[in-house]
């Protein structure tokens, strides 16, 4: 008979979810339910619908039911049609006292497209239930707008929730709760996309730069065919003393657009930004420009300490290097520089004509100030010390182990 | 459709009636028999059910042959028994049967002196039959208890009802040497020799016999025994190293569906969220993981639970708003012990560590002035951070490639532990929106310095 209700309710709809109550005689089990003293109760709507979006975990959805049941064993079937659940991750949840409504068991009928739990109840009572579950096709994303000010120096963060409803099953009237404090009410079709905007209470804190790593930029970007151009872009960081209720950025597209002196917007670039927790920095890469130029060169390589084994073959010898860096800014207004740069090996500093910063034992990081129509030049002298030449030689490069 | 194969199961009892002395007039018939009870064992390492079904037959004095066959279901002959429950009956089984050119039958001859009704248990071993665990763990918005439910699905792929069945769940890994499947789908019950044996002269008997099985009507399912308000108990208990839970009461098991019941359900079990950085394992995310400890101070019992999936959610009102949190396979978890539950990268949590410093120390030479040694030293930070709004505690592991190494200089940790020559482990305690680092210097062995560590001074 289980199976039947669920087929009755399958031929109810074409594609979605159903739940109804069949209140039965205390004692009766499944097939029993054909006979005549079953009588199917109501075919509740849910009184609210809640599609819960979380980060990096699927939408689940809670639907609110006032379902009657009659005193002793009821039958609560929920079925779905079109619709890929995981029957085992479907919740029934009484929304009252634990020992006056029970659920015993529950049922899967052979097309596994449905759940008959068995509810035990002390008394004939319309009692409050959440039916949870995890609909395959419902989802969500997000993308986020920034405009920047003419002047670089501040950002309106917008975001967009795109939630995409491929499951099957319509939400007539949803509230959808992003987090604790985003929750709104819409409404979504099968198959249809909503987007929806959502206030980010604070803006983070930017600050434009131009980024040059050695590991991925040409060293001599004069004599290259095509202008490679230096990237910039904008650090964006939630100070940690941000407002309470502001929240972690859920990853997503950014487009940047800027507000240039004669009011117009223009959109300059866009990026990934991955999760970015409160108190989190991330650089969100815009465009490149090719009014800075930076070249590094090497002007001097020494091996000293060479050391030799009886048959006159190298073993372990020291460089001294010097490379040069010279920074040309060719535009009108100044530029701040994120410098990277790696010295692998085993290496200590001889004469480094530029402040930097070790962000760990071969990265290091120089922040660059060039004004208006500036070059720099600067020279970065240190010594390698024990390249193994013969033996060992893999162990001159350092691995993190 | 309730079933996609409506089966026949019946138990038969052909007998023949000795009419005063050696004159005697024979019938064959067959008389349909209830079942009184049926028990199956259903076990979860292997698709193997081992059905035990209890029935009353009357025996006429002299040689009974009781028929058992089936359709629609795919049963291992060589597994098939009839035993007489009462052993002091006037009944001998004399031999068992298992006709030619007749698939999926079997005949017991059963002598009796006198006439009698006996209670007999045929048991039998039939695949499709399965049960899976698996677990429901809501926790507390503070994340400091869950309420576990643990249930099974039982389900019935087998092509036949077992209606009103008392049901045991086994666990633990039991040794086969052939697959149930396999035997059940033999053509010969034992296989056969290279020679072929004549026809059976009894061909035409047994196929009408066989007809008048089929002919009858397929068992009615029945209803089940009434219904208790609390949900089925399941009893569990150890026999030798299996578990077995048992099912209270009786439950039909009905080709095609499963049924999903509540074994295990603990209120409130305390838990400590954890986080847990291991590169060798995880990668470069800090997985979260929930800690729980399956004993009776947890509400969970004295006995293992059983390895299943289990999805985890996370309250987030009082009024039963939830989200899911993630979910992850559980193992077999014995008594006593404390488990943890992975829920996934935790990207609120950051854990970076950097090699700060390094350099080649003590290089040696052989005789012949070869490099033949030297200290790799490597001054590490690890950089943790806590961008979430609770307290979090931080599980770090490092594994090394070899165990010459030394450890030293260990600053800002909470807790050490060396677990074995090759890995070590700090736990750190980092506030809400607090950040933490945890200093120290590796020493490697290289080459000859492997041998020779022990004069290295320490740093």
């Amino acid at each position: 008979m289980a199976a039947k209700i669920g087929s009755f309710l399958m031929k109810s709809r074409s594609f979605g979810i159903m739940i109804c109550s069949a209140l039965v005689t205390a004692g009766l089990i499944l097939p029993a339910l054909v006979s005549a003293d079953t009588r199917l109760g109501i075919l509740p709507q849910p009184d609210a619908v809640h599609i819960r979006l979380s980060n990096q975990n699927p939408a689940m959805v809670q639907e609110h039911h006032q379902i009657s049941l009659g005193k002793g064993i009821n039958q609560v079937a929920f079925s779905w049609s079109g619709v890929r659940l995981d029957p085992d991750a479907v919740l029934l949840t009484p929304l009252s006292d634990p020992e006056s409504v029970r659920v015993l068991s529950a049922a899967m009928p052979p097309d596994g497209a449905g759940l008959i739990w068995q509810v035990y109840s002390s008394n004939d009572a319309v009692v409050p239930m959440i039916l949870s579950y995890l609909p395959a096709g419902l989802d969500s994303l997000v993308t986020y707008t920034a405009t920047v000010n003419a002047r670089e120096t501040a950002l309106d963060l917008d975001a967009k929730l795109i939630l995409r409803n491929f499951s099957g099953q319509p939400y007539e009237s949803a509230t959808v709760r992003l987090d604790l404090d985003t929750v709104f009410s819409t409404q979504i079709q099968d198959q249809e996309t909503r987007q929806v905007s959502f206030p980010i209470p604070q803006n983070p804190e930017m600050t434009k730069i131009l980024q040059w790593d050695g590991q991925t930029m040409p060293h001599d970007p004069e004599n290259q065919d095509t202008a490679v151009g230096v990237p910039f872009g904008y650090e964006i960081t939630f100070p940690v003393n941000a407002v309470r209720d502001t929240f972690d950025l859920r990853p997503g597209n950014v487009r940047i657009f800027l507000e240039d002196v004669q009011g117009r917007t223009l959109f300059t670039g866009e990026d990934f930004l991955p999760f970015l927790a409160k108190g989190d920095s991330f650089f969100l890469e815009t465009g490149r420009t090719r009014d800075v130029i930076i070249t590094k060169r090497r002007m001097k390589t020494d091996d000293i300490q060479v050391r030799r084994n009886d048959k006159g073959t190298i073993q372990v010898f020291d460089q001294i290097i010097t490379d040069r860096f010279i920074l040309k800014n060719t535009r009108t207004t100044p530029a701040d520089i994120r410098l990277i740069d790696r010295i692998t090996g085993q290496w200590e500093p001889v004469d480094m004509a530029h402040a930097y910063t070790l962000e760990d034992h071969e990265t290091l990081r120089l922040d660059i100030h060039l004004d208006a129509e500036e070059t720099r030049t600067f020279d970065l002298t240190y010594k390698i010390l024990n390249i193994f030449a013969d033996k060992f030689t893999q162990y001159n490069q350092v691995t993190y182990q | 459709m309730m079933q996609t194969f409506r089966l026949f199961f019946s138990f038969s009892l052909i007998f023949i009636l000795m009419c005063g002395g050696p004159a005697h007039a024979r019938i064959d018939t067959a008389v349909l028999t209830e079942t009184r009870q049926i028990e199956a064992y259903i076990y979860r390492s292997a698709d193997l059910t081992l059905i035990k079904d209890t029935r009353t037959l009357y025996f006429a004095k002299g040689m009974n042959p009781v028929r058992f066959s089936w359709s629609g279901t795919r049963i291992d002959p060589t597994s098939l028994s009839f035993d007489i429950s009462d052993k002091s009956l006037p009944l001998e089984i004399t031999q068992t049967q298992f006709p030619a050119r007749e698939k999926n039958q079997a005949i017991w001859h059963v002598s009796a002196t006198q006439p009698c009704r006996a209670e007999v248990v045929l048991s039998y071993f039939t695949p499709g039959i399965f049960w899976q665990p698996h677990y429901t763990a809501v926790l507390s918005e503070d994340r400091t208890r869950m309420k576990l439910t643990g249930q099974v699905r039982v389900e019935n792929r087998s092509g036949m009802d077992y209606p009103d069945a008392t049901v045991h769940l086994v666990t633990g890994k039991i040794h086969l040497l052939d697959r149930i499947a396999d035997l059940a789908n033999q053509p010969f019950p034992y296989g056969r020799p290279e020679t072929r044996g004549g026809d059976n002269p009894q061909q035409d008997m047994v196929a009408r016999g066989k007809a008048l099985l089929e002919s009858a009507p397929a068992l009615m399912i029945q209803s089940e025994k009434a219904a208790s308000p609390a949900p089925r108990a399941i009893t569990k208990s150890r026999a030798s190293d299996y578990m077995v839970y048992t099912l209270d009461g009786q439950k039909s098991l009905l080709n095609g569906w499963s049924d999903r019941l509540t074994f295990v359900e603990a209120e409130s079990v305390p838990v400590e969220t954890l986080h847990v950085f291991d590169a060798s394992r995880f990668g470069n995310g800090v997985m979260q993981m929930v800690s729980f400890t399956n004993d009776k101070g947890s509400g969970l019992g004295s006995f293992p639970l059983p390895g299943g999936a289990v999805k985890v959610f996370q309250s987030i009102d009082a009024d039963g708003g939830m989200i899911f949190a993630g979910s992850d396979t559980a193992d077999y978890i014995p008594s006593g012990k404390r488990h943890h539950l992975s829920l996934g990268p935790d990207p609120r949590i950051t854990v970076v560590p950097k090699v700060m410093k390094y350099a080649k120390t003590h290089l040696t030479f052989d005789k012949k002035n070869n490099l033949s040694g030297f200290d790799e030293v490597r001054t590490w930070v690890i950089e943790a951070a806590n961008f979430s709004d609770h307290p979090a505690r931080i599980d770090i592991f490092q594994t090394l490639p070899h165990p010459h190494f030394a450890i030293s200089g260990i600053q800002g940790q909470d807790e050490f532990e060396r677990i074995d020559q090759n890995r070590f482990k700090f736990s750190i305690r980092v506030s809400p929106a607090g950040k933490k680092n945890i200093h120290y210097t590796i020493t490697t062995y290289q080459g000859d310095r492997q041998w020779q560590q022990k004069s290295v001074p320490s740093s």
